[in-house]
Order: C-alpha cells, then structure tokens, then sequence
C-alpha cells in the first residue's frame, strides 16, 4: 500500500516536473538546495549545543559533590551570556553581518544567516565552557562571567574573523602574506587552533591566577565526585562533536564523509592511546577520546583515516603526559585539564594539519607546515596574553577567587544555596 | 581499656587518619554522621523555598584503646583536626567494659592490640 502511494506520489511529482519550464525547475531546485542548507546548518548547530550538555556534565563528575550544582548552572548562564554578546557584539565584529536588521534584510534564503549565527555561536560559547573546567570549584561566579563576555564578545571574534571571517586576508586568502610566503593558507576545518586552543590557552592564564583549590596539594588529593556522570558527560561531547567537525562544511553539497570517518578515527586513536598510557584509567580514557577530537578538528576534511587515527593517538598521548606534568610537576591546579587538552592538543590539531595532511602521509596536500605553525603558536600566544590581562585586571579590581570558608562550605551552598542531591539534607 | 569517639570536620579524616598511624594506632572504625551543635546550620532554597538544614556532615571515628595509648590519641586526633574555628568537633572517652576478637575469642587487652 505505501510503494503504491510513494509510486503515485513519485509520479505526480515527475509529470509535474516535466511540465515545468526551466526557470520553474530551476527555482524549484534552488529552493530545494537553499533548504537543505539551513536543515544541514540546524542539526550542526544542534548537536553543537549537545555539546554544552557535555562540558557540563564532565565537569559535575570531575568535581567534589559540593561544587556539583555550581559547575551545572555555570554551563548554562554561560551559554546565555555568551549568545547575548556574541549577537550584538562578537558576531557583528567577526563576521561583520549584524542580526539587529529587519526580518525582511537578514532572514532570506530559509533564515540561513540566523541558522549561521547559532552554529558559529555554538564554538565561540566552547570559550567559557572550555574554561568553567579549569577553573571550577573555587572561581567567583560573577568575575569568570564577566571574563567570560569579554571572551565571546571580543577577544575570540578577533581570532575567528582574522582566520575564518571579517578580517582574514592575511592568513586565509591567496592574496594573503602567509600564501605568498608559505605557498599555502593556514588551515583549521573546524577549529583545533581557532576555538581549542583558544579557549585552552585563555584557561591557562585563569587557572595559575586563581591558584590551586584548598588542600588540593596536601597529603591526600582531592577525590572527583562521579565517574558515570563524567564519562556521561565525554559521551556526549563525543557524539556532539560529528556535528562540530562535519556541519563545518557549512554547505550540503559540500558534505564529506572523510570529516566523519577521520574524526571516528582520531576519537578511537586518542582512548587507545590514553588506555595504554595510563593503566586504563578512567578519567585518562575519557579525556583521551576527547583529546584525539581536539587535534583531529583542523585537519580533518584533509587527513587520511590513518593519518587521521596517529593525529589522534598522538593528541590521547599528549594529554596524559601534559596533564601529569601540569598538574602534579608544576603544581598548576586545571581541575578538568583543560589546558592540556584544549590548549596542547588544540595547538597540535593545528600543527598537525601541516604534516599529516600533506601528500607524503596520505593526506590531500594544500598545506603548509609554516602557515600552520605560525597561526596555531601565534593564537595560543594571543590568548594567553588576553587571559593574563582579562583575569588580572578583574583579580586586581574585584578578586576572583571565593572566600575561604565559600570554598570550604562549597559553591553549591555558598553561591546557589542548594547541594546537588537536596534530601540528603537532614 | 578505653573507647574514644571523635567527631570531626569530613575534610580532616585524611589528616586525622595519618596522625593516628604515626602513633601507631592502626585500627578503628569510622562512619558518615550528620548533626548540630555550635556551628548551627544554613538555609537552602530551591525555587524560592527556603528550608532550614540543622544537621551537618560530619565523621565519627570510634577507637578502642589501651590505656597506655589513649593520651597519645587524643593529642594525635585534636593536632590533626584543630583548624582553630567553630565546628571542629568534640572527643568523648568513656570506659571500656570488654573486648573480644572473634577469630580467636581472646580477650580483654590482647584482643585490642
């Protein structure tokens, strides 16, 4: 009964496209790929905003119960900091298309350049949600918003239209000095250096100035609160992510199953890597899966699935070493490790395009290792600087740190009046 | 023979823990406990409810002791568990009347140590 009816509809439809004139056809086709655009761009948008479902959960199992409810409301007053600015600031300046315009002005072709705007605001919300990891359990909530707008609404537009948007000339275009020095343009697909390692390498700067939370060098470390809650959290970072690497493309048509299969790949590489290394630990496993999707982002429509499989494995590797060495070494308390993972790791993802995708190891060439040695180590240095400045002021004007006794009660209790399991309570 | 009970701050445990260790007591028993004293309590709010919660976290450690050992207890567990501030807790020390190991019935102060 339904091969019938798909039959007369299938029939229908092609004796009334028959019936069309070519400009008719036409039309109808540019409909039909100007929608298909704005469906492929939602669901990337949405699974981008999965993403901050994750964060936020790999931050509630990675902390102590009493800092639960924090790590959960800061994700989310974040995302919604971060449209606000972002609409009226940070996107305007990037991309130079203001959202502000009439309904009529902006929302042609399917309302595509909204779709845009909430896909594009998906990664620069990752800024804040990169840091809430590093600096969870002792940051005040008001000083690391205020850091976190200036973030969304400046200091990552500025990266984002000098590599993807407004102001990309010198690096992106043919035109452009990295082009004419290196023979080719600097290459990030989907932002191991553009977001990570930004929001790595911003992170960093807070964590040093916030300091290590209370006790957390004494004889005992600090215990994290729930392994199912932050491998949930990986889990759904994981499954975001295709969103995050393969709606890059920006375009249905320009749709490559080599993003899906490398980021696949580079995901695997990174647990396999980060089980070997660390004795099959929990959070090393977890993070490593995430690591290999770090690293993989810039390259990705570019790698050979094996390249793809070593970028990744490598990145797993890194963590691990650079988190034991970062936290422990140098005594420098990234509660998540987000510095190592988003920072190392992204600036890896953004070094690593420069070699694995060359010809030599399968990839589709086009690269330069100059161009993206440069803009990867130059953004990591721009955001570093950025975050001394931003989390130094505000340290210097307002403190950023909670009050002894806040911490030791909890900012559950000392900021949201509430733990994370009420009936607890007695 | 003598049992000593301290209630003591969650977060000095590890503390309290090594300093018993270093005097070479090595067996106790410790629970999660919840209840009030001077600290007084806080107020929670969900949705704009306030409730008042009285009883705080805390940990109880129970340790059965000879009697040559129960002065070096006690200056382990206040030197470990003092931070100087209201809610530190309390040790009581009360008389032991027996004490017995099950695996091999002794008695008395053999069975403790």
């Amino acid at each position: 009964m339904l091969k019938f009816r798909k039959g007369v509809a299938f029939g229908l439809f092609f004796s009334l496209l028959s019936s069309l004139s070519a400009q008719e056809v036409e039309a109808a086709n540019n409909a039909l790929a100007s929608s298909s655009d704005a469906f492929f761009i939602l669901i990337g948008a949405v699974l981008i905003l999965s993403m901050h479902a994750g964060f936020a959960f790999l931050e509630v199992g990675s902390v102590r119960r009493k800092n639960q409810v924090n790590a959960l409301n800061k994700i989310i007053c974040e995302w919604g900091f971060s449209t606000l600015i972002y609409f009226f600031v940070g996107y305007p300046l990037a991309r130079g298309l203001n959202l502000t315009g009439s309904i009529a002005e902006v929302g042609g072709a399917n309302g595509i350049e909204y779709i845009k705007f909430f896909l594009f605001l998906g990664f620069a919300a990752c800024i804040p949600a990169i840091i809430s990891g590093g600096v969870a359990e002792r940051a005040k909530f008001w000083t690391n918003s205020v850091a976190g707008i200036i973030f969304v609404g400046l200091v990552y537009p500025l990266i984002e239209g000098f590599t993807w948007g407004n102001f990309s000339d010198m690096v992106a275009s043919e035109n452009g000095w990295l082009f004419k020095t290196f023979g080719a343009t600097f290459h990030d697909f989907a932002g191991s250096a553009v977001v990570h390692a930004t929001g790595g390498w911003l992170a960093l700067p807070a964590v040093i100035l916030l300091g290590h939370r209370l006790k957390r060098y004494d004889s005992s470390s600090i215990k994290v609160s729930s392994i199912p809650f932050l491998a949930l959290g990986s889990w759904i970072l994981i499954v975001g992510w295709f969103g995050f690497n393969v709606m890059s493309a920006g375009a249905l048509v320009d749709i490559q199953g080599l993003v899906a299969i490398n980021s696949l790949m580079a995901m695997v590489g990174g647990t396999v890597a980060a089980l070997l290394l660390s004795k099959n630990d929990a959070g090393f496993v977890h993070n490593g899966a995430l690591a290999g999707l770090v690293a993989v982002c810039a390259g990705s429509d570019i790698y050979h699935p094996i390249g793809a499989l070593a970028v990744g494995a490598i990145a797993g590797g890194l963590f691990v070493f650079s988190f034991e060495i970062e936290t422990e070494k140098m005594k420098i308390d990234d509660v998540l490790g987000v510095w190592p993972l988003h920072g190392l790791c992204g600036v890896w993802g953004g070094i690593a395009a420069g070699i694995f995708g060359q010809e030599t190891f399968g990839g589709a060439g086009g690269v330069s290792f100059m161009s993206q040695l440069i803009v990867s180590v130059g953004i990591a240095i721009f955001a570093m600087v950025a975050g001394f400045i931003v989390y130094g002021t505000l340290k210097a004007l307002f403190g950023i740190r909670l009050e002894v006794q806040e911490e030791r009660v909890g900012s559950d209790l000392s900021i949201h009046h509430i733990e994370a399991n009420p009936e607890d309570a007695l | 023979m003598k049992m000593i009970v301290a209630v003591i701050q969650p977060e000095r445990l590890d503390d309290v823990k090594e300093a018993l260790f270093g005097v070479g007591i090595q067996k106790m028993t410790v629970s999660r406990v919840r209840g009030c004293g001077q600290q007084g309590g806080f107020e929670e709010s969900y949705r704009g409810q306030v409730r008042k919660v009285n009883l705080l976290d805390k940990v109880r450690i129970e340790i059965a002791l000879n009697e040559e050992f129960v002065d070096s207890a006690l200056d382990a567990i206040i030197k470990a568990a003092k931070t100087g501030t209201i809610g530190d807790g309390k040790i009581f020390v009360w008389p032991l009347e027996q004490c017995i190991r099950i695996r091999t019935e002794e008695k008395g102060g053999e069975a403790i140590g």
